[in-house]
């Protein structure tokens, strides 16, 4: 498959007064046309920052510090700030946890789809209006809520009211950050089956941002776990969950309950995940790990390369068989 | 069993807020029916999650039942006795022994206060210890709850906690009062992925420690089969199936919870998904569809759920559920 976005040891850091929070730090990944990748992490993980950092919107005082964002052969973040507003929302589609707070409460959606689709198109209103609807359409939303606010929708309808807005122009890539964290299962699963035929009919890459690494299991074809603002594992949605090769995510699937199973014995990682200020020396996880060995406390691992993943563990060194 | 808890037929009914105009010219008065009507019996030493989404009534019905706010119509029986109309001096009596944890660690611990102080703070108000003996109560809880060294702690402001260890405080401050009931809301779904399990896994010992019974309420279906012995689903306001864990999740039998559980992703499925699809949303509690109130939504609905509202019967032992067409 093409590789549509490809990052290249991106780091993103903030620069606070109190010091520096390296959220990013040394990320190197890539999605193709028609995949859907889910990025899982914790809370402060460095998730969302990743995702806002490849459309450049990383609010300060964060910024990009090094790294490349290879985009339709381009370097996302040479590239003039005119040109990249043209990308966002065209090529590259955003979708965040939160509609209400995406969309203006004070002007009918279909005037904001219009509005979008001629920013960024040589359309007329009415050809606009025609792409609007289909969009809609598209989604699930019957053509007379056009004229609603979005107050008079639901958090489902306004959610897929934004995906609808992120994907009416066909961009290659679609960044949703936790598209589905404030609905309930229900419309999830419904929200999540919309994402899966929009990559299945349109080609589209997804990046699905997310904490819920059950939702990430089941719905992407590729799993990239973060931790402490590094990736630390990235494979087939099957192999990262039949057999995860990182300490830390085979702890995180023992510690998810899982509701087809009655109370099998949860296991818990201790302890709680670094401040970024000053993470650990060595491996970033090591004062949580089991697994730890004395080199885990001084030298930062880096990434291999095994049977088609990435681990980044001193476990495996020597190779898979060593490891585990 | 021993009985702890029995609701019978449970109503609240918020006003719905108007403009004065609207109140000159409209006759008739509207209500968000949170909770419709809800009959239940919780058992001694047992832990029932009460599941749903968001604006089922849940958090409402853990409201009632510790008597943060007062039912429309229905009686609360608590060991043997009716505590729906209790005020002042008895209520805060009954406060001992019945508890609430909520969700927001963040929000329900005083920012200003040493949490050594919160943990003793339930013991002064009830008069229950002074002095030192107060201290070594407060000392011995914060270890129960896993924050230790507890000298350690006394002293630390909520600020400099992580999430986890602030719910530690709140359950600590549940605890201490040694209460009979503990109604959770949704303790654990502002935790960490991390350590949630390690949150559920206290909750469990403190369990069988105290001889405690738990309402726990959650949005989440694993995180409910993990840790409860029986599941009360609610709908609208309405409870819509209950029964021990085991045969709810293994045979659920309204067409409801049967779409809950087939939309929960599951990490590495057992069974290959069938998914069972609902059509739109939850409607408008202010005015449930007649009849049975899932009916717009059911793949199953007949005429008669047009008409009439089912009642809850039992389906199997002690397996109870509210539709007309499960046999």
């Amino acid at each position: 498959m093409e590789e549509i976005l490809k990052m290249r040891n991106l780091k993103a850091y903030y620069f606070t007064r109190e010091g520096v929070i390296r959220a990013v730090d040394n990320v190197s990944l890539s999605i193709s046309r028609g995949e859907l990748l889910g990025l899982v992490g914790e809370s402060g993980s460095g998730k969302s920052s990743l995702g806002l950092s490849i459309v450049r919107l990383i609010p300060p005082p964060g910024r990009i510090v090094d790294g490349e964002i290879i985009f339709r052969k381009m370097d996302l973040l040479k590239l003039p700030e005119k040109e990249l507003r043209n990308i966002r929302g065209k090529h590259i589609g955003m979708i965040f946890q939160d509609p209400l707070t995406s969309l203006d409460p004070l002007r009918k959606i279909g005037d904001q789809l219009i509005e979008t689709i001629i920013v960024h198109t040589r359309v007329n209103k009415e050809e606009a209006k025609e792409i609007a609807l289909r969009a809609l359409e598209r989604v699930g939303i019957a053509p007379d809520r056009f004229d609603d606010y979005p107050h008079q929708l639901s958090g489902g309808m306004r959610q897929r009211v934004m995906i609808a807005m992120a994907t009416m122009l066909n961009p290659d890539l679609l960044i949703a950050d936790e598209p589905t964290t404030a609905l309930d299962v229900i419309v999830q699963s419904r929200i999540m089956d919309l994402l899966s035929d929009l990559k299945r009919s349109m080609k589209m890459a997804i990046l699905l941002i997310t904490h819920d690494l059950a939702l990430v299991i089941e719905r992407s074809d590729r799993v990239a776990v973060m931790y402490a603002g590094e990736l630390c594992e990235v494979g087939s949605s099957e192999k990262v969950s039949q057999e995860p090769l990182h300490p830390y995510t085979q702890l995180l699937l023992e510690s998810i309950p899982n509701v087809e199973k009655p109370r099998t014995k949860l296991i818990y990682i201790p302890g709680s995940p670094p401040d970024m200020m000053n993470p650990p020396a060595g491996c970033r996880f090591w004062p949580r790990c089991p697994k730890v060995m004395n080199m885990c406390k001084s030298i930062p691992p880096r990434p291999l390369e095994l049977d088609g993943r990435m681990v980044r563990c001193h476990l495996y060194n020597g190779g898979l068989e060593s490891g585990g | 069993m021993d009985e702890i808890l029995r609701l019978i037929n449970i109503r609240k009914w918020f006003p719905v807020q108007k403009s004065f105009l609207e109140r000159l010219l409209a006759k008739e008065k509207l209500f968000v029916k949170a909770v419709d009507g809800v009959s239940l019996t919780v058992w001694r030493g047992e832990t029932l999650a009460l599941v749903g989404e968001s604006g089922c009534g849940k958090t409402t019905l853990g409201r009632l039942i510790v008597r943060l706010i007062d039912p429309t119509s229905g009686r609360i029986i608590f060991n043997g006795m009716d505590i729906t109309d209790l005020r002042g001096e008895e209520l805060r009596r009954l406060r001992r022994k019945m508890q609430i944890i909520f969700q927001d660690p963040y929000a329900s611990l005083n920012p200003r206060m040493p949490i050594g102080e919160q943990v003793a703070h339930p013991l002064k108000i009830h008069g229950l210890a002074q002095g030192s003996e107060l201290r070594d109560i407060v000392m011995k809880t914060l270890e129960q709850v896993g924050l230790t060294p507890p000298e350690k702690f006394y002293n630390v402001y909520p600020r400099a906690l992580s999430g986890g260890q602030r719910q530690r405080v709140a359950i600590a401050r549940a605890i201490v009062l040694k209460p009979e009931l503990v109604v959770a809301d949704e303790p654990v779904s502002m935790i960490d992925v991390s350590l949630r399990a390690s949150i559920l896994d206290l909750m469990l010992m403190l369990k069988q420690e105290f001889n405690l019974t738990y309402i726990f309420i959650t949005h989440d279906l694993a995180v409910a089969r993990y840790i409860a012995d029986r599941i009360a689903v609610m709908y609208l306001g309405k409870i819509v199936e209950h029964g021990p864990s085991e045969l709810v999740f293994e045979n659920p039998l309204h067409p409801y919870t049967k779409a809950l559980l087939t939309s929960i992703p599951v990490p590495r499925p057992l069974k290959e998904p069938k998914r069972v699809e609902l059509k739109g949303e939850v409607p408008n509690p202010i005015n449930p569809p007649l009849g049975c109130r899932f009916h717009p939504r059911c793949p199953i609905a007949g005429e008669i759920c047009r008409r009439e509202e089912p009642e809850l019967r039992e389906a199997e032992n002690d397996h109870y559920v509210a539709c007309f067409y499960v046999t």
